[in-house]
């Protein structure tokens, strides 16, 4: 990925459009973040994905972040009678979130070994009180809300089992009595 | 004040709405039928695509716009108010009941009979299936008689299917896939299904919704449909035979500007809570308990069904994530032996995630990140979960009601509907034994492939509720015909899913359906007399 694509993306704006009415506020995630946000995705994605991979995981994040829409409508389902709305933008908690990462490795979190990221995010982690992976990105902690978009999308559904299972992709109905193909590159499930 | 008048108004614009249009303009042609529904068209087929997206990556209404803010009930009620109703997000399942939920009284000595033989609703169901498309196959179960093969093929099991049916049936317990409103080949000039795995927010329209009737009713200009129009009341004319003389509504947008419909024939096609809810709204020094309601109850026997469900962990070879709103079901237990004590119940059997998905710790408690979360994931993919429900006859009470709630009023002063669900004596008594002899048949099936069951989920709810006119041929113990015409008023109808008397052990939708398209019949016949 293009550093300066990666740039343009953070520094897009949010739209906040609650019922229809939108706002918009400055990205806080900034070009001073993305050290530290690309080092966290190297310590808590996993390495078979390459650096290629977690870059493309970073960019991917960041723009579900950049078009996050505060206060819209959330899915009020089958039978709920709640209506319920999103939460404010999650970006400028992740943006101290970054920094504070930072601040715990004495300002050099993106120079640290693997391990050493991995047992400063840790911390940061059980401060934050997180217990489980959400199943999408919910602001709990910058960390685990990386993990948490990465690890349920369907390419790691895919990765996980070793097969071209393809979540949520529109495809003919022909073939899907049969087994998922191996996804190309892995053994894992063959 | 604007007027409107028409030969038929239909208030409500759902998919019984859409059916009933349908067929009374096939079979009256030039008859004027006027739609009104209080929420927005949603007709964008092409916005689907990125609404679904917002949905899967945001968690988003996937509808958005689809209800109106200060028209809303307490208890089960869909807060969808939209052209289509909430069949622009259903799942498509459409089973049929069996004939023991037309003879109940008779069989078993419980709840009531319906006002009508199972052969007649079976014509109907086939009917709704070729409207609505429905794929299927022959059900594995020989009482499941049908007259007329399914409109398609059913849907191709996935692989995870294929194996859930493998294990499930070495329980002796067979199963087959659901049938759906979905196409399978092109229908009815929509394509086929491309299983998105988004049933909710069909993106390619193979699932059918009822705007894609209302759209081709309105291009053939068979339809005039005011949306954003709420109808508040129905008036009678003061004296002689009772007959709605005029609808009063107001347009969302301009709320200081009543609206005046009249018409030969009035259909209350509002769904289960707002039916009910605008009869007893109705009320008039003529009818001071609400319209329709001599028998006093309107809004009674609110019904819908009780569930128990749990997952089963089993060795199986299960990839989440192929089609996982597709699931099997079972149709043994919809016959009850009547010299037994009485259960009856569906089956379900789906593909699930659960337990089956990344963790941030493990079972130790340990925290997981990069590679240990892959790695741990990798150790639970050898095994599978299949997601077990069965939903289970109740029977309501009477006093399972919709009320309106004096201290609850929307902005033009209308009380708001409460919906409690009150199962009757008998359902009450029965319901541990209910519960244990599902707890029995999920055990049955654990037993096979190394399966270990969680705790029982007893459903906190009624699922696809129904009610509130009941139809019957008593108009002492019964708000409609069987053809949804109300006993008290000449030119008023109620159809769909208001008027079932009990709501069965599975999906009710092809039921309402054909139960409208009964009722269409009766309304064609009657205009061409009037």
């Amino acid at each position: 990925m293009q550093r300066r694509t990666m740039l343009q993306t953070a520094l897009a704006v949010v739209a906040w459009r609650p019922f229809g009415r939108v706002a918009a506020a400055q990205m806080p995630l900034g070009d001073a973040h993305l050290p530290s946000l690309v080092a966290l995705a190297g310590a808590v994605l996993p390495q078979q994905i390459g650096v290629a991979g977690q870059r493309a995981a970073v960019d991917q994040f960041l723009r579900w972040v950049r078009d996050y829409r505060a206060g819209a409508e959330r899915d009020h389902g089958y039978g709920v009678t709640a209506l319920r709305v999103t939460p404010p933008s999650p970006a400028a908690k992740y943006a101290a979130e970054l920094e504070d990462l930072d601040r715990r490795s004495g300002g050099a979190f993106a120079t640290l070994a693997l391990a050493e990221r991995q047992r400063v995010v840790g911390e940061a982690i059980a401060a934050a009180g997180v217990k489980d992976l959400p199943g999408r990105p919910n602001g709990g902690h910058v960390a685990t809300d990386v993990m948490s978009h990465y690890f349920n999308s369907p390419a790691a559904n895919d990765l996980a089992y070793g097969r071209a299972i393809g979540r949520d992709a529109c495809r003919e109905l022909s073939g899907s009595d049969e087994r998922p193909p191996v996804l190309p590159g892995t053994t894992v499930g063959a | 004040m604007a007027r409107f008048e028409s030969d038929v108004c239909i208030v409500g614009g759902g998919i019984s709405a859409a059916l009933l249009a349908w067929k009374l303009s096939e079979r009256r042609p030039g008859t004027s039928i006027l739609i009104v529904e209080a929420g927005d068209r949603a007709f964008d087929a092409e916005q689907r695509w990125a609404d679904r997206k917002r949905m899967l990556d945001y968690g988003e209404n996937p509808w958005p716009g689809d209800f109106i803010a200060d028209q809303a009930g307490e208890g089960v009620i869909s807060r969808s108010m939209v052209v289509g109703g909430s069949a622009m997000h259903w799942g498509g399942v459409t089973n049929r009941f069996s004939e023991e939920d037309t003879r109940l009284k008779s069989m078993f000595g419980l709840a009531v009979d319906w006002p009508i033989t199972w052969t007649e609703l079976e014509r109907y169901y086939c009917e709704a299936e070729r409207r609505l498309g429905v794929s299927g196959d022959p059900s594995p179960i020989a009482a499941d008689v049908r007259s007329e093969p399914y409109p398609m093929k059913g849907m191709p099991l996935s692989w995870n299917l294929k194996q859930l049916q493998a294990w499930g049936e070495k329980s002796g317990i067979p199963f087959g896939g659901t049938p759906q409103a979905k196409n399978t080949e092109p229908y009815d000039g929509r394509g086929a299904c491309k299983r998105c795995n988004t049933c909710e927010v069909c993106p390619t329209q193979a699932r059918y919704a009822p705007d894609w009737t209302f759209k081709r009713l309105l291009a053939s200009k068979a339809i005039t449909l005011h949306d954003r129009t709420l109808v508040r009341k129905l008036v009678t004319a003061s004296g002689g035979v009772a007959k709605v003389d005029v609808a009063h509504g107001v347009h969302r947008d301009r709320p200081n500007d009543p609206i005046e419909y009249r018409a030969k024939t009035f259909v209350v096609a509002s769904g289960y809570a707002w039916s009910a809810h605008l009869l007893l709204l109705s009320a008039s020094s003529r009818f001071p308990n609400g319209l329709a309601n001599s028998s006093g109850l309107v809004g009674k026997y609110m019904n819908g069904h009780a569930f128990v469900q749990t997952q089963i962990e089993i060795d199986a070879e299960i990839y989440p994530g192929m089609n996982e709103q597709h699931s099997l079901i079972s149709r043994q237990f919809f016959r009850a032996d009547p010299a037994k004590p009485f259960v009856r119940h569906d089956l379900r059997v789906w593909e699930s995630g659960v337990n089956r998905g990344p963790r941030l710790h493990d079972g130790a408690g340990t925290l997981l990140l990069g590679d240990a979360v892959m790695a741990d994931w990798r150790t639970r993919t050898t095994r599978a979960t299949a997601r077990v429900r069965a939903y289970y006859d109740v029977h309501p009470d009477q006093s399972s009601e919709l009320t309106l709630e004096a201290t609850k009023k929307n902005g033009y002063g209308d009380a708001l509907p409460t919906i409690v669900h009150r199962p009757d004596a008998a359902s009450l008594a029965r319901r541990e034994a209910t519960v244990e002899h599902i707890r029995g048949v999920f055990e049955r099936m654990a037993k096979h492939d190394r399966g270990q069951m969680r705790p029982l989920n007893l459903g906190t709810y009624w699922d696809h509720p129904a009610g509130g006119c009941r139809m019957g041929s008593d108009p002492g113990s019964s708000v409609t015909d069987s053809y949804g015409r109300a006993h008290d008023v000449e030119n008023l109808f109620v159809v769909g899913s208001p008027t079932l008397p009990t709501a069965g052990c599975t999906n009710g939708t092809l039921t309402f359906a054909a139960l409208t398209l009964r009722s269409a019949d009766h309304i064609a016949e009657r205009l061409g007399r009037v």
